[in-house]
């Protein structure tokens, strides 16, 4: 690699961590907090505690309890969690029947049935978190600008360990030198931290690149492969009546033992055909635990179940959760992801410091304080030698 | 390249321990969890190590000479 090459890189290196070192602040500083999202949901105390006693009403009746919250919207969805809440689904609500807009009413299935008008996901403090972490608070823009941030750290982290070679070819891993200025040492905190965590960094930045694109994708595939369905039916009207929902999640379920429904989408809304529900089903052990299944069932017709076919990139979505907010391996995970956390903003700092403490100082003080492109190129002209 | 051994061996391990981490529970998850925080043990280490001279630390390096 020829010096010039090696200190156009070092420069694209820069510049990217540099512009983004705000951004990452605060992705780095919510995604703290993110790992222990679950643990903190508990301590706040969320989910009220329900009374496991009693009879269950059907789906179809907690949709039909959620509605009456607001018989003007369209029910878009219903979904469970029945390790973190059992007893109680959440039935989407939105004017438009988009799941983006939905607000998701909490039903407790017991009893009679009665909306928890006290639980309001959307406003705890984890999903506001989520919220500034994934969106900037402004939805899919928000989305998509931090994915560009995202990219810029994909760019910086590899053109960063590029120039790693020609930087370092004649010092050993691990070197930190004390004796030196203090751009030297931090150049040097820099180099090591940034050569270990390189393959973490390398994951989370890659899979929160997907997870930005992830509600178009998503919406991709919704309009191909499960307006697919829909197709057939071109022309007859919506299905409304949804007293086939029960015995729809039970006949999908029958097609997948060991897991259970997750989410159904109904139809008239962006993830469902307007003739069937959209239900995945989750479980299994391994992978498979973090891989839901989709299944198409029919509305008028519930016990007639159609696998829905899931690309690469709907399953690669549903990886990249788990590797980027790390809440997937117990606690003494989430503690290590904590530390490549702190660890990581220590990187974006010492390489900001790095880069104004470049420019702040004179050319004669840069040159006798640290020669980090000199090094650069002596190196990169030693090994192009 | 020599320069870059012993930063690929770090990141082969950790990724190696996040999707192992995917693939099971317990005793697999312990097993991920030491790969993924082993890079974080080598930073302390050379922090540590750093305090007194070391022998895998090349003597100091001259910018200005040329090998």
């Amino acid at each position: 690699m020829s010096p010039s090459t090696t200190r156009k890189l070092l420069a694209i290196h820069r510049w990217c961590g540099v512009i983004v070192s705000l951004n990452f602040l605060v992705l780095a500083l919510t995604g703290l907090i993110l790992v222990f999202h679950d643990e903190i949901d508990d301590a706040l105390g969320v989910l009220p505690p329900v009374d496991t006693a009693g009879e269950k009403v059907t789906i179809t009746r907690a949709v039909e309890i959620a509605r009456a919250k607001d018989p003007a919207a369209k029910v878009t969805y219903v979904f469970q969690r029945p390790e973190e809440s059992p007893g109680i689904v959440f039935v989407g609500l939105a004017e438009t029947g988009k799941f983006r807009d939905s607000r998701p009413i909490a039903v407790d299935l017991h009893g009679d049935g009665r909306v928890l008008d006290q639980v309001v996901l959307e406003d705890t403090f984890t999903s506001l978190v989520l919220q500034l972490h994934a969106e900037l608070f402004a939805k899919l823009p928000g989305r998509l600008f931090l994915g560009l941030v995202a990219i810029a750290v994909v760019v910086s982290l590899v053109t960063g360990a590029i120039v790693y070679g020609p930087t370092m070819r004649r010092f050993a891993f691990g070197l930190l030198r004390r004796d030196r200025s203090r751009r030297t040492f931090l150049a040097d905190i820099h180099k090591l931290v940034g050569a270990a965590t390189f393959g973490w960094n390398l994951v989370v930045a890659s899979t929160g690149v997907l997870l930005a694109l992830s509600t178009i994708l998503f919406q991709h595939w919704a309009a191909t492969e499960i307006g697919a369905f829909g197709a057939r039916h071109a022309g007859e009207p919506m299905v409304t009546d949804w007293s086939t929902l029960d015995a729809a999640i039970a006949a999908a379920e029958k097609t997948a033992p060991g897991r259970h429904w997750s989410l159904v989408a109904l139809p008239g809304s962006d993830y469902a055909s307007p003739r069937h529900y959209t239900i995945s089903l989750e479980g299994g052990n391994g992978i498979d635990a973090h891989l839901p299944k989709y299944v198409v069932t029919d509305a008028v017709h519930p016990d007639v179940v159609e696998p829905v076919q899931t690309p690469w990139y709907i399953e690669a979505i549903a990886l990249s959760e788990p590797l980027h907010f790390g809440n997937y391996g117990g606690l003494p995970l989430k503690i290590v992801w904590s530390a490549f956390t702190l660890v990581t903003l220590g990187l974006s700092i010492t390489g900001v410091w790095i880069f104004f403490s470049g420019r702040r100082a004179p050319r004669r003080v840069r040159n006798a304080g640290n020669a980090e492109h000199e090094r650069a190129e002596s190196g990169a002209t030693q090994a192009a030698a | 390249m020599r320069v870059y051994g012993m930063p690929a061996l770090l990141s082969v391990l950790s990724v190696a321990g996040l999707v192992l981490a995917l693939t099971g529970d317990g005793l697999v998850d312990a097993v991920a969890v030491v790969l993924v925080g082993f890079p974080l043990a080598l930073i302390v280490r050379s922090f540590l190590r750093g305090r007194s001279p070391s022998a895998t630390a090349p003597a100091r390096p001259d910018p200005e000479s040329k090998d």
